[in-house]
């Protein structure tokens, strides 16, 4: 049903175009293609997500400082989940922006917990640490000045420097979290510790879990 | 490879895996017209994937092999290394020691215990005065250094007894301790062609456990020292947290670079062994680690999240190591993580660490201009074991050194690209990682990691024997060589 609906819409927009020249004719027929396709994609499950701009620099990336690949594959699988949010534009500690170490951990009252990972694995699935990010987003939302460290810990298994990719991995994922639940990821920023900061010292699976974590930290300006 | 021996051990018997008999039929007690056409299909097809299966698994261990590797010492040459004559001073005495550990870990000799009889055919003070060559020869030993000490110099005279040379080294003064292991490369240059790396130093970090409850629980600092462990020195500030230091790629350079995160983020620094002056290297939002310098100092790679995953960049740096434009993404993955860059000796490819098809493992990347359209493909490398971490690429492009949990313990392997054999090179229980390679492509220095105890160790492929580098305290890790 919904295909049809678009099969009408792009024949209406060809027919539309008619009158104009040729170049912006082809435009539009490209342009009704993609909806097509999305539409085709929304029946066989797939979904595009779409999400307001929360800045310009968003909307210009972070392409001014480095060359992106190229890469169309890639941008589309992006769509499916695992969005690239650049980093916030900056070194913390200059110009203006706040050094990492001024941030601190929240006081009780606002209730952030440490939220926890599987064995080598990057996303969030326990309920309770979903939550925990929906709280911490709401907060960060009736907050617009406050400003958010997140820190990617892992366990002592892996290798040292893998643990390090790892963390940063957790803390990236993390961050997407929040910015899907409304936060402008220019408030937010990530570190990794991989294995070097472990919460609890003991080498027991249940050591372990506890240090496969992400830590927050604030700075209200 | 011709130090290895490798032995095979015969197949695994199929019949342990209960393969098919042909003997007996394939359904028995099955009354087939009793079964509708429809469950007659179902029933087929499962019969068919059941044996499939089982097939399957028969042949994946058919063809897994038992591989065993034998380290022999066959083609090590023996010196006779004299005592001092004359001598009891105890510095003296150090350097002798010093000079045997180059000469016996080089990779190339031995050194042949001291002996009474041998020390009397040692015409004092004029060593090339009188040479017995039918004694060495008796007493198969090819080579002898004949060595004297005064309380200013430490003197070495080398006599080949195979090829029947002789040759004096320019004295050294006794409080240089340095000196000794120019001296060892020099005879090692001299015995066997090959430049020698005992006068190299490495670089390392330390971590330590703050034992002040107040400041950060953890820290760790630049170090460096000599290959022996001697003449260790702080490099970077006390109570940091640095890791992954490595040389400038030039030739002698003062020049390293680590990463930091002492402002919160990580990130790139260099530094200069000669004015202690720390500057950020890579101007680039979010964190920075894991870097590699490419062998002629033209690129460096790292592993960033500035696009908001770890993603394997690179940045084109001109001779004084400045960027040249901006960095460039190389390689990207959704939900994947990105690690351990290691380039190969002409530049034109980077081998690093992903686990995008799920555990980590190594993969091989053209380098190329983000710009093209084209997707980027990296290829597979190390398919033996699940979990592989920190390649290094020798400097001579042959081997490639990396971590690998076998038998659940992460070992030091070696991928040949040659032969496109893996093989592991250390054993025992602890685990291992960090590899780096020594200039002349034959020492590995790598770092053991178990629990809260890091050891450095050297290894050779010729000895295979690993050697701890004694430098007390703390976890000593990611360790470096300088470059020649």
């Amino acid at each position: 049903m919904k295909s049809r609906i678009l099969l009408w819409a792009a024949v209406l927009l060809l027919s539309a175009s008619c009158h104009r020249k040729s170049s912006q004719t082809w435009e539009d027929v490209k342009t009704a293609g993609r909806y097509m396709q999305r539409g085709v994609d929304s029946m066989w499950g797939k979904d595009y997500e779409s999400r307001m701009l929360a800045s310009d620099a968003e909307f210009i990336g972070p392409y001014d400082e480095f060359i992106p690949l190229n890469d169309s594959d890639l941008k589309a699988l992006a769509m499916l989940g695992d969005a690239a949010l650049p980093q916030p534009r900056g070194i913390p500690g200059s110009n203006g922006i706040p050094a990492l170490d001024q941030f601190y951990s929240p006081s009780d009252q606002l209730g952030f917990q440490l939220v926890h990972f599987g064995t080598d694995e990057h996303i969030l699935r326990e309920k309770a640490d979903l939550q925990m990010i929906h709280q911490i987003a709401s907060y960060l939302r009736a907050h617009p000045n406050d400003l958010l460290l997140i820190e990617g810990h892992t366990d002592e298994r892996a290798s040292a420097s893998y643990n390090m990719a790892l963390g940063m991995r957790r803390a990236n994922h993390i961050r997407q979290l929040l910015v899907k639940n409304g936060v402008n990821l220019n408030r937010i920023y990530t570190v990794s510790r991989g294995k070097e900061q472990p919460y609890v010292l003991g080498h027991t699976p249940e050591d372990w879990k506890q240090n496969r974590r992400g830590e927050f930290k604030i700075y209200e300006k | 490879m011709n130090h290895l021996t490798s032995a095979k051990s015969p197949k695994i018997n199929d019949r342990e895996w209960g393969c098919i008999s042909m003997n007996t039929t394939p359904f028995p007690n099955v009354d087939f017209r009793l079964i509708w056409r429809g469950e007659m299909v179902h029933f087929i097809l499962s019969q068919l994937l059941k044996y499939f299966f089982l097939l399957a698994i028969c042949t994946l261990h058919a063809h897994q092999e038992l591989e065993v590797r034998l380290g022999t010492k066959t083609h090590l040459k023996p010196i006779y290394l004299t005592t001092l004559h004359a001598s009891t001073d105890t510095i003296a005495e150090d350097l002798r020691s010093v000079l045997a550990y180059d000469l016996a870990h080089n990779g190339y000799s031995s050194i042949v215990p001291v002996l009474d009889r041998a020390e009397q055919k040692i015409s004092w003070p004029d060593p090339l005065s009188r040479v017995d060559s039918s004694f060495w020869k008796k007493e198969q030993i090819p080579i002898v250094i004949a060595i004297e000490a005064t309380r200013e110099k430490f003197a070495a005279t080398l006599i080949h007894i195979e090829k029947g040379t002789t040759k004096r080294y320019r004295e050294i003064p006794i409080k240089d301790r340095t000196a000794i292991h120019q001296l060892a490369d020099a005879i090692q240059k001299d015995l066997f062609g090959v430049q020698g790396i005992a006068s190299l130093r490495i670089l390392f970090s330390q971590r330590l456990k703050n034992a002040d409850s107040r400041g950060q629980e953890w820290f760790s600092d630049i170090w460096m020292s000599d290959w022996d462990g001697a003449n260790a020195k702080r490099l970077t500030m006390a109570k940091g947290y640095c890791m992954s230091p490595g040389f400038f790629p030039t030739p002698k350079s003062s020049t390293y670079y680590f990463v930091s995160t002492n402002r919160g983020q990580s990130k790139i620094y260099r530094s200069s062994l000669t004015d202690s002056k720390v500057e950020e290297w890579i101007n680039l939002r979010g964190n920075q680690m894991l870097p590699a310098m490419a062998k002629d100092g033209s690129m460096i790679a790292f592993i960033t999240d500035a696009a908001g995953r770890p993603d394997l960049f690179l940045q084109p740096l001109d001779s004084h190591g400045k960027e040249i434009g901006r960095p460039r993404q190389l390689f990207s993955a959704p939900n994947a993580t990105q690690a351990s860059p290691t380039f190969s000796p002409d530049g034109r490819q980077i081998a690093f660490v992903s686990d995008k098809e799920g555990s980590p493992r190594i993969y091989l990347l053209d380098i190329r201009d983000p710009r093209e359209s084209r997707r980027p493909d990296p290829k597979l490398l190390t398919r033996k074991n699940r979990e592989n971490t920190s390649p290094a690429w020798s400097p001579d492009g042959k081997k490639l050194a990396y971590s690998a949990r076998a038998d659940g313990v992460r070992q030091i392997w070696i991928y040949d690209f040659a032969s496109h054999e893996e093989w592991q090179l250390t054993s025992g229980p602890e685990n291992k990682e960090n590899p780096a390679w020594a200039p002349d492509s034959l020492h590995l220095i790598y770092n053991t990691e178990t629990r809260d105890v890091s050891e450095l160790y050297v290894i050779n492929l010729h000895q295979q024997e690993p050697i701890q580098i004694n430098l007390g305290f703390g976890q000593k890790r990611f360790a470096s060589w300088e470059i020649r």
